[in-house]
């Protein structure tokens, strides 16, 4: 009998073998991920809101209508469909149509020369009247459709008879065809899917800002279910633009685990903000739709309708929202030392504020972002979602929102959605805040440890290096700064001059 | 046993030695266009020098890999089964002893020799020592962002422009950049110009490539994929970007692009 017939011995080594692989079996069987894709689920404050109200049974009675409500309102994850409403029939409106009717011209021309690469594969191939050889372009399982259903029968016949008899504004099917690939524009199940792909695993089914890689974040994913976002062109605590969820797509938040998703088309990126519109108008939606049901003890049936309008009201003003400034923005080699020993004054006073929290040499570790709990131990502050504030520490230069000056404006004005960041006081004039804005962006650039390299090349490289921002260095750092970065600081000054 | 134990080192040893020989389809049939299971042609000024040195020393592991594979499947075929008798003591051979030192010792040298004016060239503070800095390079959990220097020729100051994802250069001139991570180790690496320098979190690497214009006109697009090449946490996977390589007129009409949005006024929805 050869060794290998044996049956296994405990001990031996297929045994161990044996054990091993069970184990392993055993252990990637513990991960069951937390959220089903293809449901929405009542949010984490819902369900215990409506425990909290009604008996078990009639909570449960009440959740399911304000589920079906939401199904009837805003679809399935799989089939994410608005209600249209009345005034929009007469309007013409479709927001499930996507494309001409949310996004601008300049949008959508910019959209249509993306579609050239994203599917120049396919154009290639239709260009060359292989039409049975085009493939399945990724996340537009919509056009697949028509694609297959209507065109590849027609064109494999006879490419070139007309698309449509009796309107001559269509071309042949061959023609059609490269429109269709040309022209093309995610709908909200394309989308949905492509969020489910790249978004999902942070933001969650129902956009919670809850998804299965949520828990290892810090900063957590935003929650669009509030329609509170913070890096946004617009009033504090109002609805997002378009603009201002293009911009973090394509930017990402710094430092955060939010990354750029430039490598999209910008069609994909316009789908995906229709997704995210419709994840946080639903979620707002579900939430007036419990406080209802919880204020009036039932849920009125003319009351899903009235808060849907109402959220999408609040959704359409965004452009009336606008932050815009009206005092002209220095360019920075136009920005003296009186703007910023102005803007020091300002960030060090009492009307603006900004030493309480952001502390006095710009380190984000002031005073005020501590209150004291019910035991009176100091606790840092929560924002709205519950975090830790954590004031912006301006030595690194990192602002989530964009280093724009135009972004600093902002997040001074008007301050920031749902954090304890507040909006200025009216008596700051746009050139106060300008000032502000630029002394902000000053404190990065000399405190910044990591430029150290550049300092000493730029030392050793050019004679003027240190005229103009080098010279108020001593003005705002203050001793305590020289203790901190005396290394650095003192290096590029040594070997500068 | 001994002829599965077989079986599977030859599986080995082919599956091996085919990723060299039919590296552009391996076992998957025909790839999408731009994308082989092979270093995709090089489109920098030192590539050549780096694809000299891939395949030398990768024609050496060839030839070793062939020759102990072929000599490990041998003895475990021949010399598998258990055999009642003792086996014979050898006290080694000098002789032998010296030539598996002395000829890898040779070869190692070869190597080391072959790489050094290149390794100098690419990697070396020196030679890049009066060149501009072109632009930072921040790498964090889970993207790549590029900081220009803004109208001053600066970095480091309020003008500074900030790229993420997309690194255009212009095809005329070295660019020098500074590699930094905020966070944790990760890696730049740009296939097609055959950089690869890993970002240490606290320090600084100066790193450097050239497009050249004549190879990138021969490919059908001018923009190549930066990706991560260090493991560098859960979404390390996503850690893309992209480098474009465009004229100086372009280029310079691009970094005007750039400035116009930085310093937007706000005064019309932007």
């Amino acid at each position: 009998m050869s060794p290998s017939l044996r049956a296994a011995q405990p001990g031996s080594f297929q045994s161990r073998l044996a054990l091993g692989l069970a184990l392993l079996g055993l252990a990637s069987c513990e991960f069951e991920p937390s959220v089903d894709p293809l449901r929405y689920e009542l949010n984490d404050k819902s369900v215990p809101a409506l425990r909290d109200t009604f008996s078990p049974a009639r909570s449960d009675a009440v959740g399911a209508q304000v589920r079906g409500a939401l199904e009837y309102l805003f679809g399935t994850p799989g089939d994410p469909a608005y209600l249209i409403l009345e005034d929009w029939y007469d309007d013409d409106y479709d927001p499930n149509a996507g494309g001409g009717d949310e996004i601008d011209d300049e949008a959508f021309d910019e959209v249509k020369l993306q579609n050239l690469q994203r599917f120049a594969p396919q154009l290639e191939l239709i260009r060359a009247r292989r039409y049975a050889e085009v493939t399945e372009p990724r996340s537009a399982q919509d056009l697949w459709a028509i694609w297959l259903g209507d065109f590849l029968p027609a064109l494999l016949e006879d490419p070139d008879a007309a698309y449509d008899e009796d309107d001559d504004s269509y071309g042949t099917w061959h023609e059609e065809a490269l429109y269709l690939f040309e022209s093309w524009y995610p709908s909200l199940r394309e989308s949905a899917d492509l969020y489910r792909r790249q978004c999902l695993h942070c933001h969650g089914t129902d956009g919670g800002g809850n998804g299965p890689t949520a828990e290892f974040l810090d900063p957590p994913p935003r929650d669009y279910r509030e329609g509170k976002f913070k890096w946004i062109g617009v009033e504090r605590n109002t609805r997002p633009r378009r603009d201002d969820l293009l911009s973090i797509l394509m930017n990402g938040a710094t430092f955060t685990a939010m990354p750029s998703f430039a490598r999209f088309s910008r069609g994909e990126l316009e789908g995906l903000i229709d997704y995210v519109r419709l994840l946080g108008i639903r979620g707002e939606v579900e939430n007036l739709m419990v406080l209802e049901a919880v204020n009036e003890e039932y849920l009125p049936a003319s009351a899903a309708l009235e808060i849907y309008e109402l959220v999408w009201e609040k959704w359409d003003a965004a452009e009336d929202n606008v932050v815009r400034p009206t005092g002209q923005l220095p360019m920075p080699d136009a920005v003296t030392d009186e703007m910023l020993a102005h803007g020091k004054e300002l960030f060090l006073g009492t009307v603006a504020n900004c030493y309480t929290c952001h502390g006095v040499d710009g380190r984000g570790n002031g005073d005020s972002i501590f209150e004291p709990d019910e035991d009176g131990n100091l606790v840092i502050r929560k924002d709205e979602w519950g975090n830790d504030s954590d004031p912006r520490n301006f030595h690194v230069g990192l602002f989530r929102g964009g280093n724009r000056p135009l972004d600093i404006y902002r997040r001074v004005k008007t301050g920031i959605s749902g954090t304890i960041m507040p909006a200025a006081d009216a008596s700051l004039t746009d050139d106060d805040i300008w000032a502000l804005a630029y002394y902000v962006l000053s404190i990065a650039e000399e405190h910044d440890v990591n430029r150290a390299y550049e300092r000493r090349r730029a030392g050793l490289a050019s004679a003027d290096h240190g005229d103009g921002h080098g010279a108020d260095t001593d003005s705002h750092g203050g001793s305590e700064d020289a203790g901190h970065d005396g290394d650095q600081d003192g290096g590029h000054e040594g070997e500068g001059h | 046993m001994r002829i599965l134990f077989t079986l599977l080192l030859l599986v080995m040893t082919v599956l091996g030695v085919w990723t060299f020989i039919d590296s552009e389809t391996f076992l998957f049939g025909p790839q999408p266009e731009g994308y082989t299971w092979w270093w995709p042609a090089e489109i920098s000024t030192y590539g050549e020098d780096i694809d000299f040195l891939f395949y030398l020393i990768s024609g050496m592991i060839l030839v070793f890999f062939v020759l102990t594979e072929g000599l490990l499947l041998w003895f475990v075929f021949k010399y598998g089964a258990k055999r009642p008798d003792k086996g014979a003591f050898s006290h080694g051979n000098h002789r032998l002893e010296f030539l598996w030192t002395g000829i890898p010792a040779l070869l190692l040298l070869v190597i080391a020799f072959s790489q050094m004016s290149t390794f100098a060239s690419i990697k070396f503070r020196s030679a890049i020592e009066d060149e501009p800095v072109f632009c930072d390079i921040w790498g964090s959990q889970f993207d790549w962002r590029f900081h220009y220097p803004g109208a001053d020729g600066r970095l480091g100051t309020v003008d500074d422009l900030q790229s993420p994802f997309e690194l255009v250069v212009p095809d005329d001139q070295k660019i020098v950049m500074n590699l930094r991570s905020r966070d944790v180790l990760h890696s730049f690496f740009i296939p097609k110009m055959r950089l690869k320098q890993d970002a240490v979190p606290g320090m600084t690497f100066p790193i450097w490539f050239q497009a050249d214009p004549e190879q990138v006109a021969l490919e059908s697009k001018n923009h190549f994929d930066i990706i991560c090449a260090e493991l560098c946490g859960w979404g390390h996977y996503k850690m893309s970007g992209r480098v474009r390589v465009v004229s100086r007129s372009e280029y310079e009409a691009w970094l005007e692009e750039m400035t116009a949005k930085q310093f937007d006024n706000g005064f019309e929805a932007d």
